[in-house]
């Protein structure tokens, strides 16, 4: 049986996601796959299940190691969203119940984040700056220019908030 | 790297700790866990890296078993491993300069 259903949760809504999936294993729903907005589950017997998320910028062939080394301790990778990969294993089977448990890697994982999100953020900025120049010099203005303005804002408040969680970590 | 430099942070320490005795990646997260009466987990996520940089730096060595990665410690390591306790006892021996806790 499948099921699927319609969430939002933005990349600083770590906690909040992992707590509904784990709701939904408890209800005999497993994730098997993600795209945005979209949640698609398999069903289960209902259990204590744990989600952890990983992220990576590698390519899928270079990270097919670390995935293997993670399913060998206990994990089963679920699903992906670009580098964002969805790990869950019930909570009795796994020695630890995090897949990070030190500050160094949590940084390595949330500063590849922030580098893909600042490329995407730098590029949309240059062509917001080309847009701009362009409307300057001509009498149509170029509206497209404000949908790339547009995805700047959050883009800046989910760089932002990262920052924080790994401030707030460096302190634990 | 100078050995003297050679700060090691509690995860890469316990883990060489653990690797005294040859293991595959889950049986060192239940040796560290057993070792620290559960005072200290270590994540996959953590021991991947860990490993990765300690295999980079020849402090371990790795065999194929039966197709299962197999990790031990190697006489470098073991040497790190050993510089670290001394620094470690001497930072202990700093404490004992005080009589609060003689």
């Amino acid at each position: 049986m499948k099921k699927t259903t319609h969430k939002m949760y933005f990349v600083w809504h770590e906690d909040e996601e992992q707590a509904y999936l784990e709701s939904m294993a408890k209800q005999g729903w497993l994730l098997s796959s993600y795209s945005p907005l979209t949640y698609m589950f398999k069903s289960c017997e209902p259990d204590d299940y744990i989600y952890q998320f990983d992220y990576s910028n590698e390519t899928a062939r270079h990270y097919a190691e670390k995935q293997g080394f993670l399913e060998s301790c206990g994990w089963t990778f679920a699903a992906r969203f670009s580098g964002w990969r969805y790990y869950y294993a019930k909570r009795n089977d796994v020695v630890s119940t995090q897949l990070i448990t030190d500050y160094e890697s949590l940084q390595m994982k949330y500063n590849q984040l922030l580098k893909f999100m600042a490329v995407v953020f730098v590029f949309n900025l240059g062509i917001v700056g080309i847009h701009f120049f362009n409307t300057l010099h001509n009498d149509h203005p170029q509206h497209i220019g404000l949908l790339n303005l547009a995805l700047l804002v959050p883009l800046g408040y989910a760089m932002y908030k990262i920052s924080q969680r790994m401030k707030h970590y460096r302190k634990v | 790297m100078k050995k003297e430099q050679i700060r090691l942070t509690e995860s890469t320490y316990v883990i060489l700790l653990a690797l005294y005795k040859p293991l595959h990646g889950y049986g060192i997260m239940q040796a560290v866990k057993e070792m620290s009466n559960a005072s200290i987990v270590i994540g996959p996520g953590t021991l991947y890296g860990v490993l990765k940089k300690l295999l980079k730096n020849e402090w371990i060595t790795v065999n194929i078993e039966d197709g299962q990665k197999i990790y031990a410690i190697s006489r470098e390591g073991n040497q790190v491993v050993e510089s670290e306790i001394s620094r470690l006892k001497s930072l202990i021996q700093l404490a004992k300069c005080r009589k609060e806790f003689m």
